[in-house]
């Protein structure tokens, strides 16, 4: 199972947002980081591949079925998308939201294995005790915890998580990349996730997609293209790759 | 850390169904008090003999409650369903607690309708009579809903355009129904005036059979959209990366919203307040998962117009007092004391 994308392109009336976006064989089971200023069209890359905005596609297609082509129920059963910003004032619970996502509008009925399935997932990302609150009294790090898990709920192909640990504290940030990293190895999917963080990706990524003015500039595995001058030409940054006792890669960077 | 939260969420499914059953027995019991209830001094055994048996105590009294307090009674109760569930939608769909069916426009639409049928049309074409002001009034609703579904198909369907839309339709239909007022003679205008105020006193079975066949037509909907409608409230992304169809689910439940209220203020007039406040006191007993949500609302609204219709006979003997008056009295005072007391920051 790979994803491979041909020439993906699309234009806001007076903006081109993303250029040839081209893309061949992003393995399975790999955790791959996708890194880019801001505006770079990285949340547009996202809503392209989920089908929530209509882009020009030559091909898109997980392990070579053309996805581009599905009912829009059919591919968001192959592609999970996870919006940047979360918040809602609804007055629903932890459970109640993360089962929407297990279930995926299709339940008439909830039974005890769905209601186990949550549980062990609220238990993950160490949640549980909020199950009965309502999302809108959560904090922002909470509701993003919350919308992990939801995302988690899902079984899908390919995974797209923009920012997923934007507002998370330094404890929980780590514990969801390794947790992230541990399900796209054991679930064997595409998983892509959009990071500011410059040492996260070193950290936890196989692989790393640069971009920017909505051009794929660069892709590779994560030590190579933190090698190359890529990433400082992109951010406009000095950065420094190192090794740190536990064997984990660490960025510095400086302005230049 | 182990809870046993699998068992707590299915307990507290079970505890919200419960509760919803229980506040439908106390629906039962108003409508049955709303029917022993008004002008005419019986007792409430003469009162439960005729129901069960018509002709029990006579012609008049057979007249009395199977022709005027019960149809009064039902019509409450639809009417009420009607506006609370088109409340709790259009909230939902709107992303707005101020949302209630008259937030579009639409009864002020149906109140031009029936002003222009009052001052143009009963006396030009008087076969028809009164039939002609609900008619008219419910023309105008739905074209107004008509309108806001094409704009919405041309300009998209954000929640934003929405409102901005139908409050400016609210507003040229209520300068259009000054207009007409500031023209019209004065029986006329009374008419119009009165036919504003919201009275249950134009309930027949005929108008029951109809909001009964809207109801069963729309309600089905909204539950079978249910769980589309609950992702809506995460956020329009959200839900469409569930595989929600946002701009087609707003335009379905929005046709249905149109529907439900164009209906109940066509038959009784305007009656506010329901639409806005069934919703919010469902809300803040069972949250806004739609499987509880929903009827918890339609109930509510159904036993707050029960209640109402109650209150409009009771307070000056042998008076019925329109009800549009009585919800917003009543229902006003009990709303805000709700707020107070219920410290939950659902809209914040």
């Amino acid at each position: 199972m790979s994803l491979t994308i041909k020439n993906l392109s699309f234009s806001y009336p007076e903006k081109q947002v993303l250029r040839d976006v081209s893309i061949t064989d992003l393995p399975r089971g790999k955790l791959t980081v996708l890194l880019g200023p801001n505006a770079a069209g990285k949340s547009t890359f996202f809503r392209s591949l989920a089908g929530l905005i209509a882009a020009d596609f030559e091909q898109l297609s997980i392990n070579n079925e053309n996805i581009n082509e599905l009912t829009a129920t059919e591919r968001t059963q192959r592609v999970c998308y996870m919006p940047q910003i979360f918040s809602t004032n609804a007055m629903l619970t932890v459970f109640e939201v993360v089962l929407l996502a297990q279930k995926q509008l299709n339940a008439w009925s909830v039974g005890e294995d769905d209601v186990n399935a949550v549980e062990s997932l609220l238990q993950q990302f160490e949640i549980e005790h909020l199950a009965q609150r309502y999302i809108s009294e959560l904090s922002g790090g909470q509701q993003q915890l919350v919308s992990i898990c939801q995302a988690m709920a899902r079984s899908a192909e390919l995974f797209l998580l923009d920012e997923p640990t934007s507002a998370l504290d330094l404890r929980h940030q780590l514990q969801v990349m390794q947790r992230l990293k541990e399900e796209t190895e054991k679930r064997e999917v595409i998983t892509i996730i959009a990071l500011h963080d410059l040492g996260l990706a070193a950290r936890f990524a196989d692989n790393l997609l640069l971009m920017k003015e909505g051009q794929l500039l660069g892709y590779g595995e994560t030590e190579a293209m933190f090698s190359s001058s890529l990433i400082e030409d992109i951010y406009g940054i000095e950065i420094e790759l190192l090794r740190n006792a536990k064997g984990s890669l660490v960025v510095t960077s400086e302005l230049k | 850390m182990t809870t046993t939260a699998s068992f707590d969420y299915l307990k507290q499914s079970r505890q919200k169904i419960w509760l919803i059953m229980g506040v439908a027995l106390l629906l039962l019991l108003s409508v049955f008090f709303d029917i022993a209830t008004g002008p005419g001094d019986f007792s409430l055994s003469q009162v439960c003999q005729v129901i069960f048996n018509p002709d029990a105590h006579g012609a008049r009294l057979n007249i009395i409650i199977w022709d005027i307090r019960i149809p009064t009674a039902l019509m409450a109760i639809l009417v009420g369903a009607m506006l609370s569930a088109a409340g709790a939608e259009m909230q939902t769909i709107l992303n707005n607690p101020l949302a209630d069916p008259f937030t579009l426009g639409i009864s002020s639409a149906a109140s031009f309708g029936a002003a222009i049928a009052i001052v143009v049309g009963v006396e030009t074409i008087p076969v028809f009579g009164d039939g002609l002001i609900t008619v008219s009034a419910f023309s105008f609703a739905l074209a107004t809903s008509l309108f806001l579904y094409l704009f919405t198909r041309l300009r998209g369907t954000s929640s934003e355009t929405m409102v901005l839309v139908g409050i400016a339709l609210l507003f040229a239909f209520n300068a259009l129904l000054s207009l007409l007022q500031y023209t019209a003679t004065d029986a006329q205008l009374s008419q119009i005036v009165f036919w504003m105020m919201g009275s249950l006193g134009r309930a027949n079975w005929m108008n029951i059979t109809v909001c009964s066949v809207i109801l069963l037509c729309v309600i089905p909907v909204f539950v079978y959209r249910g769980w589309a409608l609950t992702s809506l409230r995460m956020g329009d992304d959200k839900a469409a990366s569930l595989g929600v169809n946002v701009k087609r689910l707003r335009i379905e439940i929005l046709l249905g919203v149109s529907l439900l209220a164009a209906t109940a203020v066509s038959f009784v007039g305007t009656i506010g307040f329901v639409g806005l406040v069934g919703p919010h006191i469902a809300r803040m007993i069972v949250g806004e998962n739609q499987r509880f949500f929903l009827p918890m609302s339609i109930i509510c609204g159904a036993l707050m117009m029960s209640l109402t219709s109650i209150v409009s006979k009771s307070i000056t003997t042998g008076v019925v007092y329109p009800v549009g008056i009585i919800t917003a009295l009543i229902g006003i005072p009990f709303f805000i004391s709700l707020i107070l007391t219920v410290q939950r920051r659902s809209w914040h």
